[in-house]
């Protein structure tokens, strides 16, 4: 299955670059991370190995990749050396001025012949869905301001630029997060807390549009 | 008098003869029987039913030791076609990879037929049995236990949200001896993939089945697709009960409980522990099967 998704950003790409080559950064950005973890000595650049775990369905699905192309500020990919066969890229490319445009390629196959393809396709909307929410996430975050803290950062953005387009989330699944959010050393959750709150932030000030 | 007197003792002769014949085909733990090339091209089916059937939820994978022997003890639900060892299963091997090298016990019966034991060995199922475990642990692999086993899993659906080991604690003695961590495991949803009503302690009596195959338990359920199940042997279709599985933090009995603990006491907070977790998964969960 291969699955790509764009994004234009209002930063230049050595800004962005910055977010992407930084393994250490993709749990803030990166939707439904389990782990995104250094493997040996090299943390980026071609060769470093990450340990990379997506919660997709009812697993969390990756494996150790290993960085193959990395060409600053424009081009990193990925091959998975364990785990689900997977092949990723960011392409960041340079639109106008100071504006980038992001490209997110996931290109992956389950094992197991045809159980495996049809895994592939259920699994399909879920990975986009994912893919999407990252590039939004990476955008909020690099826009607001390069150096973010986990405390705040995607809330003030979209508070900022005011983006109609942030899928309100489920309530129920909200609640969950947030119980979840409560709990200790939930690494997966800790970008889910502010996301939350910027979701009901948003949707209350469209509500208060809407009756005026 | 004499003729019914005679029935009964060829019954329990036939009986012992039976159990001689299964302990028998118990295998000796071929550890080389998991084989995670098989385990990598199940996994999406397995995926496919725990995403799709159960929708499966795992948390707390990353506080299960990653490297190094570990005993996992989980609650056991579901009677024949437990939902919670199919979704913890899938988690595992994803979350460790399919390399790392992780056991787990079953029933004799289960592992000794062809189907599904053949297939659950190249998972990694091996007979429940002192040895085995033991065996696993010193090798340094991850190794999943159900306590509670045959006679949890059979409880009756309104004692769903209830761990009951029944009182085995040979699983502490293992980790103890191992001096290996152990990390609780509760799951909530799976005593509501079918209607679980008895045990059935008193069929089997009647039936005389506990002298002749030394079956202490025939449960008695409401299942798919047979209506009323009586043994579950044959297995059923569980209803797409939602699955929640969570892994607490790891015990290492001897840094908290000293090298020489009062077993019973420990089995008390261990299960004590689990239930206050599955009490809060349980009140978690609106409604039964949907979850």
């Amino acid at each position: 299955m291969r699955l790509s998704e764009k994004r234009r950003i209002k930063a230049d790409r050595e800004t962005v670059w910055a977010w992407v080559c930084d393994p250490a950064r993709y749990p803030e950005f990166m939707d439904g991370v389990d782990r995104w973890r250094v493997q040996g000595d090299h943390p980026s650049g071609c060769g470093a190995r990450w340990d990379v775990r997506m919660k997709i369905g009812a697993a969390p699905v990756g494996g150790i990749v290993e960085v193959i192309e990395f060409e600053e500020p424009g081009d990193l990919a990925w091959n998975s050396v364990t785990g689900v066969t997977m092949r990723g890229r960011w392409r960041l490319r340079e639109r106008g001025e100071g504006e980038t445009e992001v490209t997110l390629r996931l290109a992956y196959q389950a094992p197991g012949g045809l159980m495996g393809l049809i895994a592939d396709r259920v699994a399909e909307p879920i990975v986009r869905r994912s893919l999407k929410r990252s590039l939004r996430n990476l955008q909020m975050l690099v826009e607001s301001r390069p150096a973010p803290t986990k405390t705040e950062g995607p809330r003030r953005s979209r508070a900022a630029s005011g983006q109609a387009d942030v899928e309100p989330e489920k309530p129920r699944k909200a609640t969950k997060k947030a119980t979840k959010a409560a709990r200790p050393a939930k690494n997966a959750t800790k970008a889910a807390r502010p996301a939350k709150k910027a979701t009901k932030a948003s949707g209350g000030g469209q509500r208060s549009a809407n009756a005026s | 008098m004499s003729f019914t007197a005679d029935l009964k003792r060829l019954g329990d002769e036939a009986g012992g003869w039976f159990a001689k014949q299964v302990a028998a085909r118990v295998p000796k733990a071929d550890m080389d029987a998991r084989d995670p090339d098989y385990i990598r091209d199940n996994l999406p089916f397995t995926w496919l039913i725990s995403s799709l059937w159960f929708r499966g939820e795992v948390r707390g994978l990353e506080r299960i030791p990653a490297d190094g022997p570990v005993l996992i003890v989980g609650n056991h639900s579901g009677g024949n076609v437990p939902p919670d060892t199919f979704v913890f299963t899938l988690a595992f091997a994803s979350f460790f990879g399919v390399e790392r090298r992780f056991y787990q016990l079953a029933h004799n019966l289960v592992v000794t037929m062809p189907f599904p034991g053949a297939m659950l060995r190249k998972w990694g199922t091996i007979a429940a049995s002192r040895d085995n475990a033991h065996a696993v642990l010193q090798r340094g692999d991850a190794l999943l236990v159900y306590p509670g086993g045959d006679y949890e899993v059979f409880r009756p659906s309104w004692e769903r949200h209830k761990v009951d080991f029944g009182g085995r604690k040979g699983f502490l003695r293992l980790a103890l001896e191992e001096r290996v961590p152990i990390v609780p495991l509760v799951s909530i949803g799976g005593q509501e993939a079918a209607l679980f009503l008895s045990r059935g302690e008193w069929l089997a009596k009647l039936l005389r089945l506990d002298k002749t195959l030394r079956l202490k338990s025939l449960p008695i359920s409401l299942a798919l697709p047979w209506g009323l199940n009586i043994s579950d042997l044959a297995g059923h279709l569980p209803l797409p009960t939602k699955i929640v599985v969570e892994a607490l933090e790891p015990i290492d009995l001897h840094e908290r409980y000293g090298d020489d603990p009062d077993i019973d006491k420990v089995y008390e907070d261990v299960i004590g522990l689990m239930q206050d977790a599955l009490d809060q998964l349980a009140s978690e969960r609106k409604l039964p099967v949907i979850g």
